[in-house]
C-alpha cells in the first residue's frame, strides 16, 4: 500500500544524486544547489509533520541543508542519497528548533516569504487539520524517541525500506525491524489510520 | 492548493542563501582553520593568565566558552554503552564531548538535550550538551557492533564579555547568555572576517518593527523584490571595511537605501534617541493630551484658565510650543479651559 517514490529512485538516478553530492564537496555550489532542488519538499513536509507552524518548518528546513553543508565530512549516504540523513538531521533540529537554529540566526530572518509566516502558519495549520489527522500523527511522532520517530517516518511516509532506514541510522536490519514493531504498537492504531489518510491525501500529490 | 510544497519564494531565496554559502565557505575553512592554530599558538603563550584569556583568543567577544573543570575521560566502546564521568564538580554546566566513530553509522546521546550523530568512520563530532541535576554519566546508544571513542568532561559554559569600543557602544557575537550587542559580528557571507553590523541598522534593514499581520503583509511584499545594503564596520563602529546585503539577490530585485525602509517600517526604532518631538495637543481633552504626552515620556503639568472660544476641559496652550524637539523627561504645561469667563 505504500507509495515507494524513493526506492522507485532508478539506480542511474541515485547514482547521478551521489556524483552530485561528490561535485558538492569538491566545492560546487551548483551541484549542492541541485541536490537542495531534489530534496527540499519532502525535507519540508517531514518538518511540518514534527512542527506547529510553517514558519518553524521552514526554518528547519533550511537549517537541515546548512547543516548537511556544514557536517559534509560525517554525512553517510543511504542507497546513493542524502535524504536519509536530511530526514534524521531534520528530526533532530525539530526537537529544538529554537536552540539549534541559532547560528542561522541571521540569515533565516532575511529570506522573504511569500506571506505573514504567522497567519500563514496558522491557515495553513487549519487546512492541514481538517484534510487529515495530521496533529495526530505530530503527537505520536513525538512520543517517540527520535530515532523511533525518525523509522517511522522515513518507511510510512517516505517510502524506505527498513533496512535502507537501518543504515541511515547505524543499526542492524533486524534491529530496525523490531524496533519498527515496537513503535508501531506503542502508537497503536489512531497512527496507522491517520498514514492512510495523509498518505491519499497528503504529501505524495506533491512529490516531484 | 499545495500545502505541503515548500513556498517558492522561500526556497528560491534559501537556494540563493546555499549556494552564496557554499561558495563562501569552501575558501573560508581553510582560512579559519589557520586562524585556530595561530590562536592555540598564542594562547600556549598565556596558560599562566588563565584558561578565559586563552579562550578569549578563539572567539569573538560576547560569544560563549567552556571552561573545563575536572579531568577528561576517554575510552573506547563497542555498542551501546554508559560512560562514568564522576561526580561533577561546582559550577558545572555541562558536558564537552568528542566522538570517534571508529565505524559508520548513527549515535544518540540519551536524555534530553541529547544529540545525535550520523558518521563515518574516522570522522570527529563534538558537542557540549547541558547538565541534568543528578547526572554523572553519558550514554551513547547505538548499534550493537559499532565501535566508537568518546572523550567527555565537565564545563563550565560562561559569556565571554563584550568589547566596547571608544564610542562607547559594545561589540561581539549576540548569545542568549548576554543580550545582543550594538555592533554584532557580521555573518561570514559578508565575506568581511572581523567586520560588525550595527544592529539597529540590521534591525531595520531585516524588517524592523514589523509587529502585526497588516505590516507583515505589507513588509514581506516589499521583502520580496527588494534589498538593502548596510556597512560593515570594525569594532570601532566608525570604519567601514565592506558591505552586506540583507533581503534577496538576483534579476528584478531592486537595491534600495536603508532609509527608505526606515520611513515605512522602522518608526519607534528611528528615534530611540533621547529627544522627542512635541506633538500638537491644543483643543484635545485634558486626559488625552496628558497621556500623548505621558507616552513619550514627557511630564506634564496642567494650569486652568478661561476661555470663550476653547470648551471646558480642552487644553488652551501647551509650552513649549508644539513642534519643539524635547529631552525625555521635560515638564511641559498644558493650561485647560474652565469654560467661558463667569460674569461677563
Amino acid at each position: 500500500v505504500r507509495t515507494l517514490k524513493a526506492v522507485d529512485q532508478t539506480s542511474e538516478q541515485t547514482s547521478e544524486e551521489a556524483d552530485r553530492w561528490a561535485a558538492a564537496l569538491a566545492g560546487s555550489s551548483e551541484a549542492f544547489a541541485w541536490l537542495f532542488d531534489l530534496h527540499h519538499d519532502r525535507v519540508y513536509r517531514h518538518a511540518l509533520r514534527m512542527l506547529d507552524s510553517v514558519h518553524d518548518a521552514e526554518d528547519v528546513t533550511a537549517g537541515a541543508f546548512f547543516e548537511l553543508w556544514r557536517r559534509r565530512d560525517a554525512v553517510t549516504l543511504v542507497a546513493g542519497s542524502v535524504l536519509p540523513w536530511l530526514l534524521v538531521t531534520t528530526s533532530n533540529l525539530s526537537r529544538n528548533a529554537a536552540r539549534s537554529l541559532r547560528r542561522y540566526r541571521l540569515l533565516l530572518r532575511s529570506l522573504p516569504r511569500s506571506e505573514p509566516s504567522r497567519g500563514a502558519g496558522e491557515m495553513a495549520e487549519e487546512r492541514l487539520e481538517a484534510s487529515a489527522g495530521v496533529r495526530q500523527i505530530r503527537e505520536a511522532l513525538r512520543s517517540l524517541s527520535a530515532s523511533d520517530a525518525v523509522l517511522i517516518a522515513m518507511t510510512a511516509f517516505e517510502g524506505f525500506s527498513p533496512s535502507e532506514v537501518a543504515t541511515a541510522l547505524g543499526i542492524s536490519d533486524g534491529a530496525a525491524r523490531t524496533r519498527l514493531h515496537r513503535a508501531r504498537a506503542r502508537v497503536g492504531s489512531a497512527l496507522e489510520s491517520s498514514v492512510g489518510k495523509f498518505l491519499t491525501t497528503g504529501p505524495e500529490q506533491g512529490a516531484r | 492548493m499545495n500545502e505541503t510544497e515548500l513556498d517558492p519564494v522561500f526556497a528560491s531565496a534559501l537556494r540563493d542563501a546555499l549556494v552564496a554559502h557554499v561558495e563562501g565557505t569552501a575558501q573560508h575553512r581553510r582560512r579559519w582553520r589557520w586562524r585556530l592554530a595561530l590562536g592555540l599558538l598564542t594562547g600556549t603563550g598565556v596558560l599562566a593568565g588563565g584558561v578565559a584569556v586563552a579562550a578569549t583568543l578563539l572567539s569573538a567577544p560576547g560569544g560563549t566558552v567552556n571552561i573545563p573543570l575536572g579531568s577528561p575521560v576517554a575510552v573506547t566502546r563497542t555498542g551501546t554503552a554508559t560512560v562514568a564521568l564522576g561526580s561533577p564538580p561546582k559550577g558545572t554546566s555541562g558536558i564537552s564531548w568528542a566522538l570517534t566513530c571508529l565505524s559508520a553509522g548513527s549515535f544518540t546521546f540519551t536524555g534530553p538535550g541529547g544529540a545525535s550523530v550520523t558518521c563515518s568512520a574516522g570522522s570527529h563530532s563534538s558537542d557540549v550538551q547541558p547538565l541534568r541535576p543528578g547526572q554523572t554519566s553519558i550514554t551513547v546508544a547505538t548499534g550493537p557492533s559499532i565501535s566508537w571513542k568518546l572523550r567527555a568532561e565537565y564545563v563550565k559554559t560562561v559569556a565571554t564579555p563584550f568589547g566596547v569600543n571608544a564610542k562607547g557602544e559594545t561589540y561581539g557575537v549576540p548569545e542568549d547568555l548576554n543580550g545582543t550587542p550594538d555592533l554584532q559580528e557580521a555573518p561570514l557571507s559578508a565575506g568581511v572576517p572581523g567586520g560588525y553590523l550595527t544592529t539597529k541598522q540590521l534591525d531595520c534593514a531585516s524588517g524592523g518593527d514589523v509587529s502585526n499581520p497588516t505590516q507583515a503583509v505589507a513588509w514581506n511584499t516589499f521583502r520580496q523584490h527588494t534589498n538593502t545594503v548596510i556597512p560593515v564596520y570594525k569594532s570601532d563602529g566608525t570604519t567601514v571595511i565592506g558591505s552586506y546585503v540583507v533581503g534577496p539577490t538576483g534579476p528584478g530585485v531592486q537595491t534600495v537605501p536603508l532609509s527608505t525602509i526606515a520611513k515605512r517600517f522602522c518608526t519607534s526604532t528611528r528615534t530611540p534617541s533621547t529627544t522627542v518631538t512635541l506633538p500638537r495637543v491644543v483643543g484635545e481633552p485634558e486626559a488625552m493630551a496628558a497621556s500623548a504626552i505621558k507616552a513619550l515620556g514627557l511630564e506634564s503639568q496642567t494650569t486652568y484658565a478661561s476661555s470663550s472660544a476653547v470648551s471646558q476641559g480642552d487644553v488652551i496652550a501647551e509650552t513649549p510650543s508644539p513642534g519643539a524637539k524635547v529631552p525625555i523627561g521635560t515638564l511641559v504645561l498644558l493650561t485647560v479651559s474652565t469654560g467661558p469667563p463667569t460674569g461677563s
